[in-house]
């Protein structure tokens, strides 16, 4: 399909591949950070908390909070990829000049972006899969498709972020965009259920889109299906078209004037 | 005979100097104090969040949000009272961490290394030490009023009660900046990219505000893992912002402030010597 | 004239071409043909519309108006398929920071399209012909300046492109840089690609160029080979004579009787003549008393003066 209708994306992804094979630091370190949440926050105080409600039954704090530090582990992969990389090299590095002065276009560009900032996050999610497995923080063989669910949260949080990097207009604005981020990684039913937030709040937390993906891994690693989830795939691959398409009309303003 | 015997006081003479000649001026690092204050007024806005507003939605997010399911249970970790109240000096004292040692880290590498400033105020009648020891000062100085901030609102709100307290929580802050500010220059001073930056922040920094005391009490880690991080500054710093917040006792204060100010003190040092090194090659 | 009906094929033809930026105009109605095999220039001052014209040339600026032809092709409707043709150095350096020196050919290799056994080899052999064969490895930061802008030029060429696009490639280079970069150049252009030149050095257009274009303010104000140039709109010899004092109290009528043409600038006088040195006894003859004065043939820098009244450098 991508071959299609970005015939020449893979060779932006390549490119990426390259960069990262001296930078491999960078991913590698990138990993710990859930681990260190899930540890500090989930067993640390989950020590205190014990168990709590989750979908009729108690279970361990831990087991609760590590989906949803899964879901954000990919979405950090992804928005960090898009933001602060390819504002480099848009603005700064002026590697999409001499990109485009190829046979590539910025659809190929937008595609090859995305998807390399998307494997990203399914590594991130992928390895801390393999650590809740190995913490006993699975309680269903469906876990193993949260891999394939955070394709989705990638690619929405991969696209916004190209999107809303296309008008930044220097470093000083990356502040303005961690106003975004962290509340939603710390509000998003990332460390407690949603069921906590009082009417008007909750309506909002329920929209953020890493309460979506959240929702949709956390069904997964209970083994808990249910519809609400076509729901966050729906809701998340909205977000990444339309992300999508206002970064490649934002660059084509950019770079082709 | 006469002649060695006579070059030899010159001789000690002259290394004195050259000590004189390498340590920080008691007056000349004002003015890197002032040159970066002359560029924060104009990037002020870039810091904002991450300076003042950013603690305070961990402090919502952690504190708040996290209390409701600590609920009742958190008098067993805090003594009687709120989790909210438990944590927040705690988090000051984080927030004096992180905002510490990222202001030491890619502002400072990209003064030595991609604006290449410092070179040009070497090239004045200041020196190295006055460099960093004026860099050093300006980022404790911005710490300390965010602290202010911080410590503001926690009084404002009701989180913290004693005005006292706050005072002192923030004299916490500055030192915990220091703590971290310092050593932290020393590194970037070093470097050539910002590689090593991910190490230092997702590996040191990242864990350091998880297993310091500060969303539980350290006794509930592991043997080791306790002393591991009695040998870092946050526990310290943790320790103490929260003694004076609650105004409980703490056994042995002066040590936790003097841990913080070695690693200060050493930090400062380590930082003029690699700084010297990498300039005057 | 040359340009008569048995045109050769045009690689590149632009009639009415037309750029505005909102409310600027950078490039105002032009008319040219690029053809196959040539060394074509584009000559004029900051802002006169150069690098835009490039731009749109390589497909990747929408002009405003007019027609544009690439191999035959509409760069707005076949831009991918034009651009996989063409090779491109642009004005400031758009080396990849991140990559090697090797890489940044074989990363771009794969954005034509090419196979990695053909880049690998085609890679080689350009490292090899600009000398960069032992900096393969290095990281492109610390190159000098003139290796990166080899390693610029190498990059354009990784798919043997037919034609050459070069954006003011010699700018910043030190004299020996420039003629090694001369050099590659001519060598490209007898193995039959057809390369086109921005430049505002009146000397590389005369040693470089088939034939160019002088552009000022957005507009084309001649065109033809340097020669032709030079004989058409410049006498044979210039006498320049330097007033430190300035030359604004110096009588035009004076001026007029010494040559063919005068131009007056802030501290020279520059008299086109037939004979410099004819041309100089007169000038003395007349009273006038420069602090030094020289004869030289007449250059594009003179007929470039002509045409606008401007000298290129000021
Ligand atoms: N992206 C743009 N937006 C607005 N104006 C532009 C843009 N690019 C070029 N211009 C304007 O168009 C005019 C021609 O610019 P251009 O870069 O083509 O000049 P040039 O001949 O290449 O000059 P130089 O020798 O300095 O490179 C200038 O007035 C310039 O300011
Ligand atoms: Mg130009």
């Amino acid at each position: 399909m991508i071959a299609s209708f970005a015939p020449r994306a893979f060779s932006v992804f390549e490119r990426n591949v390259f960069v990262y094979r001296r930078q491999w630091l960078m991913i590698v370190t990138g990993f710990f950070e859930p681990l260190f949440f899930l540890l500090g926050i989930g067993y640390g105080v989950g020590g205190v908390i014990g168990t709590i409600p989750y979908a009729g039954s108690d279970v361990p704090y831990a087991a609760f909070v590590a989906p949803a530090l899964l879901a954000s582990a990919a979405m950090n992969g992804a928005i960090f990829d898009s933001t602060f990389n390819i504002f480099y090299k848009l603005k700064y590095a002026k590697v999409y000049d001499a990109i485009l002065s190829t046979p590539v276009g910025v659809g190929d560009l937008a595609v090859g972006e995305l998807l390399w900032s998307n494997l990203r996050g399914v590594i991130y999610a992928t390895a801390f899969l393999v650590v809740m497995l190995a913490f006993g923080l699975v309680h269903s063989p469906l876990a193993l498709l949260a891999p394939l669910a955070v394709i989705f949260i990638g690619f929405s949080f991969g696209a916004a972020g190209f999107a809303i990097t296309t008008h930044l207009r220097s470093w000083k604005d990356f502040d303005f965009l961690f106003i975004l981020l962290t509340p939603l990684f710390l509000f998003s039913a990332t460390f407690y259920p949603v069921e906590i937030y009082p009417g008007a709040l909750r309506a909002i937390v329920e929209l953020s889109p890493l309460t979506r993906g959240t929702h949709l891994v956390r069904s997964l690693c209970f083994g808990n299906l249910n519809l609400l989830m076509l729901v966050d795939v729906a809701y998340l691959s909205a977000i990444s078209l339309i992300g999508y398409r206002h970064a490649v009309r934002r660059l084509g303003a950019l770079l082709l004037k | 005979m006469s002649a060695a015997q006579s070059a030899a006081p010159a001789r000690s003479l002259s290394r004195l100097a050259a000590i004189r000649e390498a340590a920080p001026h008691p007056t000349r690092w004002r003015h890197v104090v002032g040159y970066m204050l002359a560029v924060y007024r104009r990037e002020w806005q870039g810091s904002v969040f991450s300076a003042f507003i950013e603690p305070l939605i961990v402090l919502a997010g952690l504190g708040i949000g996290l209390g409701v399911l600590v609920g009742d249970k958190a008098a067993a970790i805090t003594g009687g009272v709120s989790y909210v109240a438990y944590i927040a000096p705690a988090l000051m004292a984080s927030s004096a961490m992180n905002l510490g040692a990222g202001e030491a880290a890619w502002p400072i590498l990209a003064r030595v290394a991609w604006v290449r400033i410092y070179h040009a105020i070497i090239a004045t009648p200041l020196n190295a030490a006055d460099v960093m020891v004026g860099a050093i000062a300006f980022i404790v100085g911005k710490v300390a009023f965010a602290a202010t901030f911080f410590a503001a609102v926690l009084l404002i709100t009701g989180i913290t009660t004693s005005p006292g307290g706050a005072v002192g929580m923030i004299a916490v802050s500055i030192l915990t900046a220091f703590a971290f500010a310092a050593p932290i220059v020393a590194f970037s001073v070093t470097q050539k990219t910002d590689q090593g930056f991910a190490f230092i922040f997702r590996l040191i920094i990242t864990p350091l505000a998880f297993f310091s005391g500060t969303y539980f009490p350290i006794e509930n880690l592991p043997g080791p893992a306790q002393l591991l991080s009695w040998c870092t500054p946050l526990a310290h710093a943790v320790a103490l912002s929260r003694s004076f917040a609650l105004g409980t006792p703490l056994t042995l204060g002066w040590l936790h402030i003097l841990a913080l100010l070695l690693w200060g003190l050493c930090g400062t040092v380590a930082a003029i010597y690699l700084f010297r090194r990498r300039m005057l090659k | 004239m040359t340009n008569s009906a048995a045109e050769p094929t045009a690689l590149i033809r632009a009639r009415g071409l037309t750029k505005a930026f909102g409310a600027r105009t950078a490039v105002a109605g032009i008319d040219f043909d690029v053809r196959d095999g040539e060394f074509f220039g584009f000559l004029g001052p900051n802002g006169a519309g150069k690098t835009t014209t490039m731009r749109m040339i390589a497909g990747v600026s929408p002009r405003t108006s007019g027609t544009l032809e690439i191999f035959g092709e509409d760069p707005d409707l076949h831009g991918s398929a034009i651009r996989g043709r063409i090779g491109v150095v642009h004005q400031q350096e758009t080396l990849d920071m991140e990559l090697s020196v090797r890489e940044n050919l074989l990363v771009f290799g794969r954005f034509f399209g090419m196979d990695r056994a053909s880049i690998a080899s085609r890679a080689d052999e350009l490292l090899e012909l600009f000398q960069l064969s032992d900096r393969a490895k290095d990281q492109v930061e610390p190159l000098s300046g003139g290796m990166k802008r080899r390693l610029s030029i190498a990059r354009s060429l990784i798919a043997t492109p037919r034609i050459l696009m070069l954006d003011e490639p010699t700018t910043g280079l030190d004299p020996q840089a420039r003629h090694l970069l001369w050099d590659a150049l001519q060598r490209l252009k007898r193995g039959g690609t057809t390369i086109v030149l921005t430049t505002h050095y009146m000397d590389e257009a005369e040693q470089l160029c088939d034939r160019l274009v002088v552009m000022d303010q957005a507009k084309i104000v001649a065109e033809g080979s340097p020669r032709q140039l030079i004989s058409e709109h410049a006498s044979r010899e210039v006498l320049e004579l330097r007033f430190p004092n300035g030359t604004d109290s110096i009588d035009a009528a004076i001026l007029d009787g010494i040559g063919d043409r005068y131009e007056r600038l802030a501290e020279r006088v520059i008299i086109g003549c037939e004979n410099g040195e004819a041309a100089h006894a007169r000038a003395l003859a007349h009273g006038l008393n420069p602090e030094s004065w020289l004869v030289r043939r007449s250059s594009l820098e003179d007929v470039f003066l002509r045409l606008t009244g401007r000298s290129l450098d000021e």
